[in-house]
């Protein structure tokens, strides 16, 4: 294992503050893992129209920002409406990740998908969906960096 | 890439969560097993692979069911949405609530981000002014130089009506 979260390994605002064995750590260099990287070909192949990366330890739904306090100039202007739609079912947070998280994470594949792939699409109707990362997801409490593991789910016991 | 987005599904103690939506009960986690920590490639503690389970997981086949189907819809919408608006337009988009779940009992006042906020708010109207102000700029050159060269921006039809 290499320790890193895969949600820290890219290139948008990639920081090496944190070091090997800590949860946030984003690796020796942005994409250093061949997780991020084949999603990364994946992306600059099919140039989807969205992405979507599905963690869990709350509910949220997130655009960028995830590392700064701001919401990303020129994101579509039906970007309202869509985090309304998507509401009527979460019943959540939402709106841009570093600021309603009151947290920021550098190097998140939301933000390199948005700023990376910006402008890239052939307008061609892909979706991705990514889950998760190889550590868990430390956004909002410290408490949750002491977990290093998503449980597998199929552990659920049946009522 | 247009849309690119971060879901989170599920949080303990309904954290951004708005409890008037689904109902998560607050039992004990139990089923937690030596083979599933082995699955998951760690070795846990048994107190601290519950304390990640019910943190990170519904902690019934209920509420699981429930959670997967509230995001199912909403992947659903997503994909809707995407195939209308395949290729949206990005001028700027307009302000958005920064956090709409306060603690309950909480009176929160609502917040509003702009977009750019910190210096690129002003960047959006500069753009427009620049834009117009270029536009206005080639304009004038093309008026010119029609009178020049007929031809050039009905500039011909000006130059025929002298020659009759």
């Amino acid at each position: 294992m290499a320790e890193v979260d895969l949600n820290r390994n890219w290139a948008t605002a990639w920081r090496a503050d944190a070091g090997r064995g800590e949860d946030e750590y984003g690796g020796a260099q942005p994409f250093s893992e061949p997780q991020s990287q084949a999603l990364r070909q994946l992306a600059q192949q099919l140039l989807p129209t969205a992405y979507a990366n599905v963690h869990s330890g709350e509910w949220a739904v997130y655009v960028p920002w995830d590392h700064k306090r701001a919401l990303a100039l020129g994101l579509p202007t039906d970007t309202p409406q869509l985090l309304e739609q998507l509401n009527t079912h979460c019943k959540c947070t939402r709106g841009a990740g570093g600021a309603a998280s009151n947290y920021l994470a550098y190097g998140t594949s939301m933000d390199w998908m948005w700023q990376g792939a910006r402008g890239r699409s052939r307008g061609r109707v892909r979706l991705f969906l990514h889950t998760g990362e190889w550590s868990t997801h430390a956004r909002a409490s410290p408490r949750r960096a002491a977990c290093a593991v998503l449980p597998d789910l199929r552990a659920v016991r049946q009522q | 890439m247009p849309y690119s987005l971060t879901f989170e599904l599920y949080g303990s103690n309904e954290e951004g969560h708005r409890p008037d939506s689904w109902s998560l009960p607050a039992t004990a986690v139990e089923g937690l097993t030596e083979a599933s920590n082995a699955a998951a490639g760690r070795r846990l503690t048994a107190s601290s692979a519950l304390s990640c389970l019910s943190m990170f997981n519904p902690d019934s086949a209920g509420s699981y069911r429930a959670v997967v189907a509230g995001w199912v819809q909403n992947f659903l919408l997503l994909a809707e949405h995407v195939a209308l608006h395949p290729q949206p337009s990005a001028q700027g988009a307009p302000p958005l609530p920064v956090a709409t779940s306060p603690p309950a009992g909480v009176a929160t006042p609502r917040k509003v981000l702009r977009p750019g906020v910190g210096g690129g708010g002003a960047v959006a109207p500069l753009a427009v002014f620049g834009v117009v102000a270029t536009a206005a700029l080639a304009f004038c050159v093309l008026r010119r130089r029609a009178r020049v060269q007929p031809g050039w921006l009905g500039g011909g039809a000006e130059a025929a009506r002298r020659s009759v």
